[in-house]
């Protein structure tokens, strides 16, 4: 048990190295996701909340971003209780309904329309400078390491995390930049899941849909390995419980990343079968 | 000379001054003045040139005063109460005008004077150029001048003609209500506006600024470093002298004017009255790169408008005390880069159409009201328009089994709907808008999207379908 203490302690000492500040106020806050078990492993690996977060779409999803931009709305519940938020989009389609619908508080929200990469780089750079936000996020496709380098910097010197939710015009472009090397302290994956039910059968009409399912792939991390984490988000529960904005979500599986992605996907879906019956 | 075309006729329209001396005026055709005088250069007339030309002008001449206003098409009028005195005096102010207007070879013709009424008839027939009428004094100025010299319409102008009322003393040695009776309101309210005795005001080209500070350079300036330095100078004369007032101007427009006549001018605003001289001078320094000294820019205006109270908050900020959660600033940044309307937030608008449900509104409003019916699911992306997909129902009123969206097959796995959205009839411009029947469906991948069917199920012509947005 000791032991144990002094590993976190270490670690707390460790994380505040690189950023090599005199004021030693940090970490003070966690990267926190309002999901308890995943909130249980960033904090026992001591993912700074003020940094570089890159949250992406998988195949198929990366022009729309829907899945990222909905756990955002999600975890912003968590890192960001008290402030102003300024996201910068390039495409007017973030819908305010919807985010409303997983709790985000949209009156400290305040939207950037930009027209290029550069200009959303640019406003997120200007906005984590203001000093008077509590989170920004941009939308952006194409990055180079040098543009993160300095995001990350003034999220640093911030205390305030930026969240770069990736969209990619076309699926070659995706390809080419989803693994190419950024300043993120944290690269994550979200995928939306099959919602588990009986496997196809002949049924007369279409089943319902049911809480949505995403599978949450923290996949690149600095002071923690890979992992990933199966979630179900009930719209209609949410809906109920306004009075408590607690997220119905729910980490269901605490496992290490399969090797391949065949494998990945028959352990996400046998997991979510499981769900079904356990 | 100019010429142009009138009736069936070439006409000269306007001639130079060694035209006029060699006797050639306009109204006469052009074939008479080349029998006349050979050697005469004829030049088409082109009202849209000479009319842009005025406008360049007139823009120059705010130099002189931001109240500038074009009268008819070849006139300016400026409105310099509590000008003059940049210059010393009028006379100073006017040489310094008829200067400029050589070097840019201009002829030229002005006066100054207590009315609109009064200049014009000095500027346009008064004796020699440069007149000042001095101040109470229109009326001896405009006694001898002719009836056209009062602004009068052409027609009644020659019916004066014809009745022998040749000058300005003529009509007012008549009694006012028979010159009222015999020639309209007209008479009387020209002849009133020029002597002072009925009010009149320019309606200025340029919105008038409510404060602004300028300054003259005696040596054109062109470094990028001069300007900096100049515009600094400007923006703490005017938030110095603004201050006592707690007010400042939520627009601003610095007025840069050429040597050789053109004036460039940009502008900013800011979210909030702001007299923060270094944050307005970083607000500006983003656009200073778009300004062309060429030969040197020998003025600079500073004008403010749209003038508001400061708040307290604000002042705080200033003085560098407490820390302060102000978003003005950047607010300021952004909308000045990205465009006036790149910042923005949401608000509930009362509707049940889901486009039409969102409204922006400006970033620092006070606290939007935002409630949605949490009763139905709303999708995180809402494409602005819904775009049309190929869908397969096999059933009436149920949801697609696939749909065909960007050339991408999506198998329907699992679906719930139909939610029908009534059109807005009562709105103009609505009054053909169908029905929606919106479906939520879930494809083979487990993502989520938002389609509908147009109208009410028919079997021909094949219902059309849309997908409208993204579920997370």
């Amino acid at each position: 048990m000791n032991a144990r203490i002094d590993l976190a302690q270490l670690r707390q000492r460790i994380a505040c190295i690189p950023a090599l500040r005199t004021d030693q106020r940090a970490p003070a806050s966690a990267l926190s996701t309002g999901l308890a078990s995943v909130d249980a492993y960033l904090h026992d690996a001591v993912v700074p909340l003020g940094a570089v977060h890159e949250i992406a779409g998988h195949a198929g999803d990366e022009e729309q971003g829907a899945a990222g931009a909905g756990f955002l709305a999600l975890s912003l519940k968590a890192n960001a209780t008290a402030g102003w938020i300024v996201w910068v989009t390039q495409d007017a389609d973030l819908y305010a309904p919807g985010l409303a619908a997983f709790g985000l508080d949209l009156r400290r929200l305040i939207l950037v329309s930009a027209r290029r990469d550069a200009e959303v780089c640019w406003a997120l750079e200007e906005a984590l400078r203001s000093r008077s936000l509590s989170a920004v996020i941009g939308e952006v496709g194409v990055l180079t390491l040098n543009a993160t380098r300095r995001l990350q910097l003034a999220a640093e010197q911030a205390g305030i995390p930026c969240f770069l939710l990736r969209r990619w015009r076309t699926q070659e472009l995706a390809q080419r930049q989803r693994a190419q090397p950024i300043a993120a302290v944290s690269r994550w994956r979200v995928v939306p899941l099959l919602h588990p039910r009986l496997p196809d059968q002949a049924l007369a009409t279409l089943p319902e849909l049911g809480p949505a399912h995403w599978r949450l792939d923290l996949w690149r991390c600095r002071n923690a390995a890979a992992a990933s984490w199966i979630m179900e988000f009930d719209h209609a529960d949410e809906q109920r419980v306004t009075a408590f904005p607690v997220p119905v979500a729910a980490a269901l599986a605490d496992r290490p990343i399969p090797a391949t992605p065949a494998a990945e996907a028959e352990a996400g879906r046998a997991t979510a079968t499981l769900l079904r019956f356990g | 000379m100019l010429a142009a075309q009138a009736g069936n006729r070439l006409e000269i329209q306007a001639v130079n001054l060694a035209a006029r001396a060699l006797g050639l005026k306009p109204g006469v055709a052009v074939a008479d003045a080349r029998a006349w005088v050979p050697q005469v250069i004829v030049v088409a007339l082109d009202p849209a040139a000479d009319a842009a030309d005025l406008k360049r002008l007139a823009d120059w001449t705010t130099r002189f005063s931001p109240l500038v206003t074009i009268d008819g098409a070849d006139g300016l009028m400026l409105d310099i109460a509590g000008c003059a005195h940049l210059w010393g005096s009028e006379a100073r102010m006017l040489a310094d005008l008829d200067r400029h207007m050589r070097a840019f070879g201009l002829t030229h013709r002005s006066a100054i004077a207590d009315t609109i009424g009064a200049a014009w008839a000095a500027a346009r027939f008064g004796a020699g150029s440069n007149q000042i009428v001095p101040h109470g004094q229109q009326k001896i100025a405009l006694l001898d001048l002719p009836p056209p010299a009062l602004r009068l319409p052409e027609e009644l102008c020659a019916q004066l003609q014809r009745l022998g009322l040749k000058r300005v003393a003529d009509l007012c040695a008549l009694p006012r209500a028979a010159l009222a009776r015999r020639f309209g309101a007209v008479v009387m309210d020209r002849l009133d506006q020029a002597l002072g005795r009925q009010d009149e005001t320019l309606s200025p080209l340029l919105p008038p600024p409510q404060c602004y500070v300028r300054m003259d350079f005696a040596e054109p300036i062109t470094q990028r470093a001069d300007i900096d330095r100049a515009l600094d100078l400007l923006l703490k004369r005017l938030t110095e002298a603004l201050g006592p007032h707690e007010s400042g101007p939520r627009k601003l427009d610095l007025s840069c004017y050429r040597l050789d006549g053109e004036t460039q001018r940009l502008s900013i605003g800011t979210a909030r009255a702001s007299l923060d001289a270094a944050h307005l001078f970083r607000l500006f320094e983003e656009k200073l790169d778009l300004l062309r000294p060429d030969d040197g820019f020998e003025a600079m205006r500073l004008s403010g408008r749209e003038m508001e109270k400061l708040r307290a908050q604000q002042r705080d900020f200033e003085a560098g005390g407490a820390v302060s959660h102000d978003l003005a600033p950047l607010i300021d940044r952004l909308s000045n880069r990205l465009g006036e309307d790149a910042v923005h937030r949401f608000e509930t608008r009362e509707s049940h159409i889901p486009e039409r449900a969102v409204r922006r509104l400006p970033p620092l409003a006070e606290s939007p009201r935002l409630h949605w019916p949490k009763a139905s699911q709303r999708p995180v992306r809402l494409l602005p328009h819904p775009e049309p997909i190929e869908a397969v129902a096999p059933i009436p009123d149920d949801p697609p089994v696939q749909f065909r969206w960007r050339h991408v097959l999506h198998r329907v796995r699992a679906a719930e709907g139909p939610e029908r959205i009534a059109p807005e009839w009562w709105l103009p411009g609505e009054e053909d808008a169908e029905i929606r029947d919106y479906y939520r469906v879930e494809d083979a991948e487990g993502r989520r999207f938002w389609l509908y069917r147009a109208g009410l199920y028919q079997a021909t012509p094949a219902p059309r379908w849309f997908l409208h947005g993204m579920f997370g």
